[in-house]
């Protein structure tokens, strides 16, 4: 195949939505290097709990220390191969649902055991690292 | 439409481009006058565009030809020109040709800076990835996959969320 410029390619993704981009960035590694960017660029909620927890393992170790006071677990899983928080554009403000998806099914601590001022205090906590890693950029 | 330049053009004009395997094609000279196309042309009555073979550059110019009538965008309209994947029918069956001719004309293009036609081959090449698997991809472009299997199961699991969303 003729090989098209990396220019080229990037204008070729921005016609693609989420479910064909996640297809796109597993093609090869250079495919992945121009998609990333996109893809998490385009993020237009934070609902999921998936994604939360991809945000909680960016946290550095200072954003982390926020989060020592509620005895959150975070996952135990390798760091992001990416540090795709940089791509992040906005912080949408159904994050908090998504991070108590995320106590509720990952995080080991069931928000309604703790009670819903817990888990909404938990959810501005992290909600507001995510922020601040907005602000450092 | 004169706009006072050296560059302005009536309908009865040509000029001539010769292609980088010398290829001579005779264009009307609004073509020229509507893409930046032709940076190498000082309004004298040739040009040669070094990158482009002649099989290729009949092809674009064809297509030039075709669009001559169209309003021209501005520049500030990459959003809207963005927004849909939808191609006319004339352009469809203008690009069903063979992939390595349309990654020629997408090359072309983009050297040519004749945005519309960048455009149009990006979203063709698009639709060919739609609701395709990585797999059916690779194959599709003739990519290799360079991953390795743990490093490609790592991406999956980090950017599985965009399949929901």
């Amino acid at each position: 195949m003729i090989a098209l410029p990396n220019e080229c390619l990037f204008e070729i993704f921005t016609y693609l939505k989420n479910e064909d981009l996640f297809s796109s960035l597993l093609v090869s590694r250079k495919w992945c290097g121009i998609v990333v960017p996109i893809l998490w660029s385009k993020l237009n909620t934070f609902k999921s709990k998936k994604l939360i927890k991809i945000c909680l393992l960016s946290l550095n170790a200072e954003e982390m220390k926020q989060l020592l006071p509620f005895n959150i677990m975070l996952p135990n899983c390798p760091k992001p191969l990416f540090e795709y928080t940089s791509f992040i554009k906005t912080i949408y403000f159904d994050t908090n649902s998504g991070i108590i998806d995320w106590l509720d099914r990952e995080g080991n601590y069931l928000p309604y055991i703790k009670g819903e001022k817990w888990s909404i205090n938990v959810a501005h906590t992290i909600g507001s690292s995510l922020v601040a890693i907005r602000k450092s950029l | 439409m004169d706009n006072g330049t050296s560059n302005s053009a009536s309908e009865n004009e040509t000029i001539t481009l010769k292609s980088c395997d010398g290829i001579e094609f005779h264009i009307d000279a609004r073509i020229a006058n509507r893409y930046t196309l032709l940076n190498n042309w000082n309004g004298g009555e040739s040009a040669c565009i070094p990158n482009v073979n002649g099989k290729v550059l009949e092809k674009v110019l064809e297509w030039c030809e075709h669009h001559i009538n169209d309003p021209q965008l501005n520049c500030g309209d990459d959003d809207s020109r963005r927004r849909n994947t939808i191609i006319e029918e004339w352009d469809e069956n203008f690009l069903s040709c063979d992939q390595d001719m349309l990654f020629e004309i997408i090359l072309a293009a983009n050297y040519l800076e004749i945005k519309p036609l960048l455009d149009l081959g990006c979203k063709t090449v698009a639709n060919m990835m739609k609701s395709k698997s990585p797999e059916e991809i690779r194959s599709a472009f003739n990519i290799d996959n360079d991953y390795t299997p743990e490093e490609e199961e790592q991406f999956r699991k980090e950017n599985e969320w965009a399949e929901d969303y």
